[in-house]
C-alpha cells in the first residue's frame, strides 16, 4: 500500500512538473489542464491516505499552479458565450 | 475595456486572471468559514479542486451545447477550417455549466472521502457570488457578455473588444451583474456567520442568483446565444434552479444539526 502510495505521489509531482511546462504552448495548454487534473487526483488520494506524504504534497500543490496557470494560458482573450459566437457569426 | 495585460513579455487574459483570483478569495473565504461547519482546512482545499475541475469542465461543456446549432449550420466552413472549429471551442464557458459541474465536483469528492454533501455546499455557497462578481469585471474586461444598447448615465462604449460591438453606447450589465454578486456575497456571509439548518445558505443563494439571472437576461445584449421559445438557455436553467433552491431550503436533510440560536 506504501509502495502503491509512493508511486502515485510521484506520478503526481512529475503531471504537475509537466503541466507547468505547457503553460508556455499557448492553445495547447489544454493538455497541461489535463495532466495536472490527473495530477491532482492521485496527490489528494495520497494526502488522504497519508498526510505526512511530502512528494504528494509537493505534486498538489505544483497541480493547482499548474491547473491555474494552464487555463490562464488557455483561456483566450474572448472568453464568454457571446464572444465566441460573434466570431463565428462573422461567416454567416 | 481591456481584455490582456502585458506580464514578462507574455500576453495574459484579464478575463482568466479577474476568475483565478475570484477562486483564490473564494476558497480563503471558505477555508475562513470552515470551523462554522467543523470541516478540516485540508478537506476544503482538496474539495475545491475537484470542484474548480468539475467547473472548468461543466462551464466548457454547457458551452458546447449551447453552440451546437450555429455549429451545424456553419458545418461546411468549419470542416474546411479546423483552426476556427478549435478557436470557436475553446472560446466561451457558460457560468451555470460551471456551477453544475462544481457541484459535481463537491458531489464526487464527498462521496469519495465521506463528507457531507450539503454541509459543503452551505460552505461553500457564500464564495460562490465572490467568485462570479470577479467573473463579471473579468467580462467587462473582455467586453463579453455585453448589455442592450442603451446611451442614458453610465453608459459604455467597447473601443477594441473582440465580442462586444465596438462604437456603440452599452448599458454596462457586466457590472451590474457583478455588483449584484458582490452583494448576495454580503448578504449570504451575514447570513451564514453562524449555522444555519442544512442546506439552508445553498438553497438561498440559488433562489436569490437564479431570480436576479432571469432579469438580468433581458438586458443582455449577446442575443447569439441559446434562445429557445424567447427565453435563452440561462433562464430556462434560472427557473428550472428556482424550485430545487427552494427544495434545500425546505428539505429536512439526515444529518440536519438544530439551528444555533443566540
Amino acid at each position: 500500500m506504501e509502495n502503491q502510495n509512493n508511486n502515485k505521489a510521484t506520478a503526481s509531482l512529475v503531471l504537475g512538473i509537466v503541466s507547468l511546462v505547457f503553460i508556455f504552448f499557448n492553445m495547447y495548454a489544454f493538455v497541461g489542464i489535463i495532466l495536472a487534473i490527473i495530477g491532482l487526483v492521485l496527490g489528494i488520494q495520497v494526502q488522504k491516505e497519508s498526510p505526512e506524504n511530502g512528494m504528494a504534497k509537493a505534486g498538489v500543490v505544483l497541480c493547482i499552479i499548474g491547473l491555474a496557470l494552464c487555463a490562464l494560458t488557455f483561456i483566450a482573450c474572448v472568453i464568454c458565450v457571446g464572444g465566441a459566437l460573434s466570431s463565428l457569426r462573422f461567416f454567416y | 475595456m481591456l481584455p490582456t495585460i502585458v506580464v514578462l513579455g507574455r500576453e495574459i487574459s484579464l478575463y482568466g486572471l479577474m476568475g483565478v483570483i475570484g477562486i483564490f478569495f473564494g476558497v480563503l473565504a471558505a477555508i475562513y468559514r470552515r470551523k462554522i461547519y467543523h470541516i478540516n482546512k485540508e478537506d476544503v482545499i482538496f474539495s475545491s479542486c475537484y470542484a474548480g475541475i468539475g467547473l472548468l469542465l461543466g462551464a466548457k461543456l454547457l458551452f458546447i451545447i449551447t453552440i451546437i446549432p450555429d455549429l451545424i449550420k456553419n458545418r461546411d466552413l468549419l470542416i474546411a477550417n479546423p483552426k476556427l472549429l478549435l478557436h470557436i471551442l475553446f472560446g466561451g464557458l457558460v457560468f451555470y455549466g460551471g456551477l453544475i459541474g462544481a457541484f459535481l465536483g463537491f458531489y464526487i469528492y464527498s462521496r469519495q472521502y465521506k463528507i457531507n454533501f450539503i454541509t459543503l455546499l452551505d460552505l461553500i455557497a457564500p464564495s460562490i457570488p465572490l467568485i462570479h462578481g470577479f467573473g463579471r469585471i473579468g467580462c467587462f474586461t473582455a467586453g463579453c457578455c455585453y448589455g442592450i444598447e442603451y446611451d442614458g448615465i453610465f453608459h459604455v462604449i467597447f473601443e477594441r473588444s473582440q465580442a462586444a460591438p465596438n462604437g456603440v453606447a452599452l448599458l454596462p450589465v457586466q457590472l451590474i451583474s457583478s455588483g449584484i454578486n458582490f452583494l448576495g456575497c454580503i448578504a449570504l456571509f451575514i447570513y451564514a456567520r453562524k449555522k444555519r439548518k442544512s442546506g439552508r445558505v445553498i438553497g438561498i443563494y440559488l433562489i436569490f442568483y437564479s431570480i436576479a439571472r432571469f432579469m438580468i437576461e433581458f438586458f443582455r445584449g449577446d442575443v447569439a446565444r441559446g434562445i429557445f421559445y424567447g427565453v435563452s438557455t440561462s433562464q430556462w436553467i434560472s427557473l428550472l434552479l428556482i424550485p430545487i433552491g427552494f427544495w434545500f431550503y425546505t428539505k429536512k436533510f439526515s444529518t440536519v444539526e438544530e439551528e444555533t440560536m443566540n
